[in-house]
């Protein structure tokens, strides 16, 4: 269980969150929405430990997250950028058998380490990319490479930035239903998301951000309605959630 | 992209090749050393014969052994430690352009050097001089690095440039004040050039060899953070790798060896930017192996290159000149493939 209680974060004297509260269950898929810049990513960056926030805490498993090591906090959460490339020509295979970082440092990746990032890439449908170079690939598989690193990484939670931004139609709805599968057997799944079909298609919980701020939570259903939609993003949609007026 | 066997062939293949160019080298000097004498040498060797009662055979003895044996292991060690310096530092940066001399070190490493000889009697202080000032570049890079609340990459650059700068200017200093009646002049000029030909006459290749092993052994278990490291920061950290601490470890290491090598033989260019290039092109980026290869092919190129200096011309010319004129030559001709290399 991870309780994030009163965060505020200011970035160069810009309030980017103000006092932000939130609990997230083991088991549960989070969805958060809310426009550009609203904080939805300084949110996650904040859980997993990248930047540190001047107000609030962020407590995993009633213990403050600021006392476990990045080992530690690595067993707990795994994370999927929205946009990544690499400096070197690392094979797929290179990068995924990263997740695994277990072991001890003077020890290497085991037999069953490589097995995991082959199962990783054939659930994904990606086990073909499996020794391409990662850096000559689309933003879209390189996205799907990621994921496949967190399935290695094998955490309880996992915090994923809009991760079907660069996947086609059909990869985004596969790439939702894996998810599906891995909260069904108790992942937890942190999401951005800028689609509300998407949302509703993963059902669980969502949580709307405005302005650094959270302004409404609650089940999918109860609270992606067409109201809080035009206070989100300030579009109307006619009966079968098309959007029909941009104000 | 190739098997963890082939990955492993190569390495063998270059560790031979190593090892045929250093017996060629030992055969090569001024006093030749035909293919029958090493035999017979070798024989008398294996067969418990006095050799000091024998001219020729106690003067092979003492060509190998004193002189060449120690300029070759020297030429191993510091293009192998240039090259795992320059290897592991692009990775911690993320970039293929980073070389040893990015955090200053070899900057100031050199005025250590020209502030010790012109204020020392003894090489062995000369030497202490060099070594502490490229550390001090080192923490002068990050203590910039520190006033700003990051160890960035940007921000480790940037550190690096300003303390590159300050020794520079300190050593254009040292220069100014310099006696050029003396040889002190002469002799800074010479030293930053970088030269081997100090080693035959000093015990240095213990004092400096040693160390530069351990840190070359340490060196290669790095080879998985590194991987990570290179992703980035925060995939780093998200992967788990408390990267403040394996960053630093790693500039203390590569800041030593490249420091090291400044304390054997001055300043050799262009090694710790060429070679792990090259070798990322034949066995690709996983630090595993190329840490391992980086440094075969940095002791295998400079070993070449003194062997040319040795034997070349009558007057032996600057070792750091050849290093830059053979590697721009060899690095114009693999910037060819060089789409393997990096990824622009």
């Amino acid at each position: 269980m991870i309780e994030i209680e009163n965060i505020s974060f200011k970035y160069s004297k810009r309030n980017i969150l103000n006092n932000v509260s939130l609990q997230i269950n083991q088991g549960e898929i989070v969805n958060l929405l809310g426009a550009n810049g609203c904080g939805k990513s300084t949110l996650i960056k904040l859980i997993l430990g990248f930047y540190k926030a001047q107000k609030g805490t962020i407590k995993l498993f009633n213990k403050n997250i600021n006392s476990y090591s990045r080992k530690e906090i690595a067993k707990y959460l795994s994370y999927v950028p929205q946009f990544h490339n690499a400096a070197f020509p690392y094979s797929v295979q290179d990068i995924v058998i990263m997740g695994k970082n277990n072991m001890s440092f003077w020890q290497n990746y085991s037999r069953q380490d490589y097995e995991s990032v082959d199962y990783a890439l054939h659930t994904l449908n990606i086990y073909h990319l499996k020794n391409e170079d990662y850096t000559k690939l689309s933003g879209g598989q390189r996205q799907l490479v990621m994921v496949a690193r967190a399935m290695v990484q094998n955490s309880l939670f996992c915090f994923m930035d809009e991760p079907v931004s660069s996947l086609d139609y059909g990869n985004q709805y596969r790439l939702l239903e894996s998810v599906k599968t891995f909260a069904n057997k108790g992942i937890t799944f942190i999401i951005t998301s800028h689609h509300p079909d998407h949302v509703k298609y993963l059902g669980g919980r969502a949580v709307l951000m405005n302005n650094g701020t959270i302004f409404k939570k609650g089940s999918v259903d109860e609270v992606l309605t067409e109201s809080s939609l035009y206070e989100l993003y300030k579009v109307k949609l006619n009966n079968n959630g098309i959007v029909y007026a941009v104000d | 992209m190739m098997s963890r066997f082939s990955k492993n062939f190569i390495i063998i293949f270059f560790t031979v090749t190593l090892l045929v160019a250093v017996i060629i080298s030992i055969t090569l000097g001024k006093y030749s050393i035909s293919f029958i004498d090493g035999i017979n040498y070798l024989s008398a060797v294996f067969k418990g014969e006095n050799i000091a009662d024998n001219e020729k055979l106690s003067n092979i003895e003492t060509v190998i052994f004193q002189v060449r044996m120690p300029r070759i292991i020297a030429a191993l060690l510091i293009g192998a430690a240039l090259s795992v310096s320059g290897a592991m530092l692009q990775s911690i940066f993320a970039n293929p352009l980073v070389s040893p001399g990015i955090m200053g070190v070899l900057s100031g490493a050199s005025f250590g050097a020209a502030f010790g000889i012109i204020t020392f009697s003894s090489w062995a202080l000369v030497q202490l001089s060099t070594l502490l000032f490229g550390v001090s570049a080192l923490l002068f890079s990050l203590l910039v690095a520190f006033i700003y609340r990051s160890t960035s990459t940007l921000m480790l650059v940037l550190g690096g440039m300003i303390s590159g700068a300050f020794f520079n200017a300190l050593l254009s200093i040292v220069k100014l004040t310099a006696d050029p009646n003396n040889d002190e002049l002469a002799s800074i000029v010479f030293w930053l050039m970088g030269s081997l030909a100090m080693i035959d006459s000093s015990d240095i290749l213990l004092k400096a060899g040693i160390p530069i092993i351990l840190l070359l052994i340490i060196s290669l278990f790095f080879g998985k953070i590194l991987n990570i490291l290179a992703m980035g920061d925060e995939e780093a950290k998200s992967l788990g790798v408390n990267t403040l601490y394996y960053k630093i470890v790693i500039l203390i290491i590569s800041t030593f060896l490249a420091s090291l090598t400044v304390v054997m033989a001055g300043n050799i260019g262009w090694i710790g930017l060429i070679i792990p290039h090259i070798a990322r092109m034949i066995i690709g980026p996983d630090n595993r192996y190329l840490l391992t290869l980086s440094a075969i092919l940095g002791g295998l190129f400079l070993l070449i290159c003194d062997t040319f200096v040795r034997n070349l011309f009558a007057y032996e010319i600057p070792l750091g000149i050849i290093t830059s004129i053979i590697g721009l030559i060899v690095f114009i001709l693999v910037l060819k493939n060089s789409s393997k290399g990096w990824h622009s």
